[in-house]
């Protein structure tokens, strides 16, 4: 009776698992083949400088107050940015400061790989954040 | 153990579980008495990956806290968000609109799958099984990709706003929910068909860490830890919340109260998680899923309490305003802290290799407890 009792689970666990011989495995292999990210994907940020009024949106309602601002009236009376600074140490990735931006030019792209050496290397400028509008234009079509 | 001329006297021995033992899910810490094999003591130690949420809810402003939630419990995050959203809507007088509301449901009854499904692949690396873990991080990774998906996270996924979300879901992706359900109702079988006759797992978990319906309700145990024993208690049903209020949530229990009955009852909820997704995404109605909220969010001064039933059990919220953008003060109340109270009573008489598989079904994360 017991033995039966426990051949009969191995053979139902078994089943399962014989199942499962002839798959194909469904683990991708990292760094050859992309991790899928979907649009709505919260990497690093992009920032259509151009666009940016210096309203300090962001700046305010960041929760742990990674992003520095600096910017200073131009000849045409409009904002120029001057200096935008994300750190990275600090940044939880929340959306927060995305959907405060007014003009809606500061936006999450897919890029998840931003580990560096050391800590400064993680503090990026508008350099690093910078972000075509055109490009956008051509990845939403 | 000292050996003395008259014969053999045994001594106890004092075994460090942790922090960083990988069974101990987590940095938590347990100082075992053993005589011989047998526990006689138990002295868990917490803390270690304090934070200090409670106290940030007093320094960042209402908005800004947000996304804070998600690092409270990381396996089912999207509970944290409702329960303090959910105080926090309470305090303001702010209800969400219908369709945000049935996509919390959809959303939260997601994330307790895929935290099940966690829950069982590690308690049954526990046991002593390998494969199982293998099958269910397959189909929770299938569930985490659904929600980042939606929410553009895998585990923090800061989808829940005041008076409602983040975004709204579109059709496909509630398609796509939909016809996931057949197939995670299949692996569901699966995993029972694997387990469930497995006579060594059997003999592992039955009749061990038994707990009965006085001492379970004594400690203040809430969640699958408590319906295990008995009491049919299940705060979606009990003390209805956001869409759970117009239907009604079967209760899952078993009566032994042993390590079985709570994988039963867990593995039963998941079943039931399915049944309810099947009913959310046949009820969600169109329409927006923003209510209208005030720019500048300032709590009143009142205090309420607001608790939802996570996968582990009541995660309550307790929020006071006292006028300011701030929280005078915030308390949780996380499940897995006070389930796992019971752990010096549960563990005392068993072997120290049942002392992995008791705490194992405790479910314990450690972000909640030490928060």
């Amino acid at each position: 009776m017991h033995v039966k009792q426990i051949s009969r689970g191995l053979v139902m666990g078994l089943k399962v698992t014989g199942t499962h011989v002839f798959k194909k495995p469904i683990t991708r292999p990292y760094p050859e083949q992309r991790a899928s990210t979907p649009p709505r994907f919260r990497g690093a940020h992009r920032l259509i400088e151009e666009d940016c009024v210096v309203c300090h949106a962001c700046d305010r309602v960041c929760p742990v107050n990674c992003i520095v601002i600096k910017g200073f009236r131009g000849e045409d009376r409009r904002f120029v940015l001057e200096q935008f600074d994300i750190d990275y140490n600090l940044c939880m990735f929340c959306n927060l400061c995305v959907e405060a931006c007014p003009p809606k030019c500061l936006l999450m792209g897919p890029e998840f790989e931003i580990s560096s050496e050391s800590h400064k290397d993680l503090v990026w400028s508008i350099k690093d954040l910078r972000y075509e509008k055109e490009t956008r234009k051509e990845e939403s079509l | 153990m000292i050996a003395n001329k008259e014969g053999i006297t045994q001594e106890e021995l004092v075994i460090n579980l942790g922090p960083q033992h990988p069974s101990t899910h987590g940095v938590f810490r347990m100082v075992l008495e053993c005589r011989g094999e047998s526990i006689v003591g138990v002295t868990p130690h917490m803390g270690y990956l304090h934070r200090g949420f409670e106290k940030l809810a007093e320094r960042r402003t209402a908005v800004q806290y947000q996304p804070y939630p998600d690092r409270w419990d990381y396996l089912a995050a999207m509970f944290d968000e409702m329960a303090y959203i959910g105080a926090a809507e309470a305090l303001l007088g702010i209800e969400a609109p219908p369709r945000a509301e049935w996509l919390r449901g959809i959303v939260m009854e997601l994330n307790r799958l895929s935290s099940h499904l966690l829950w069982l692949g590690t308690f049954l690396l526990d046991v002593g099984a390998l494969s199982p873990f293998l099958y269910t991080f397959r189909e929770r990774e299938m569930i985490l990709d659904l929600l980042m998906e939606l929410t553009g996270a895998r585990l923090t996924y800061s989808y829940l706003r005041f008076g409602g979300l983040a975004h709204d879901a579109e059709d496909i992706w509630l398609k796509k929910v939909r016809a996931g359900i057949p197939y995670f109702r299949s692996r569901v079988r699966e995993y029972r068909q694997l387990i469930d006759d497995n006579e060594i797992f059997r003999k592992r978990v039955q009749n061990i860490g038994v707990i009965d319906q006085d001492t379970a309700i004594r400690y203040g145990l809430t969640g699958p830890m408590l319906r295990a024993s008995g009491p049919a208690w299940d705060l979606r049903r009990h003390r209805p919340y956001g869409v759970y209020r117009q239907i009604e949530t079967p209760v899952v229990t078993r009566d032994k109260g042993d390590t079985w009955s709570r994988y039963q009852v867990r593995m039963d909820e998941m079943d039931v998680s399915l049944d309810l997704l099947d009913i959310f995404l046949e009820g969600i109605e169109p329409g927006a899923v923003n209510a209208k909220v005030p720019k500048n969010i300032k709590f009143p001064e009142a205090d309420t309490y607001f608790a939802v039933e996570g996968p582990r059990g009541e995660l309550g919220v307790y929020l006071a305003g006292d006028g300011t953008a701030h929280a005078k003060r915030m308390k949780i109340r996380p499940p897995s802290l006070f389930n796992l109270q019971v752990l010096s009573q549960l563990l005392v008489g068993h072997m120290v290799s049942d002392a992995v598989v008791i705490l194992g079904s405790v479910d314990i994360v450690l972000g909640e407890v030490d928060r």
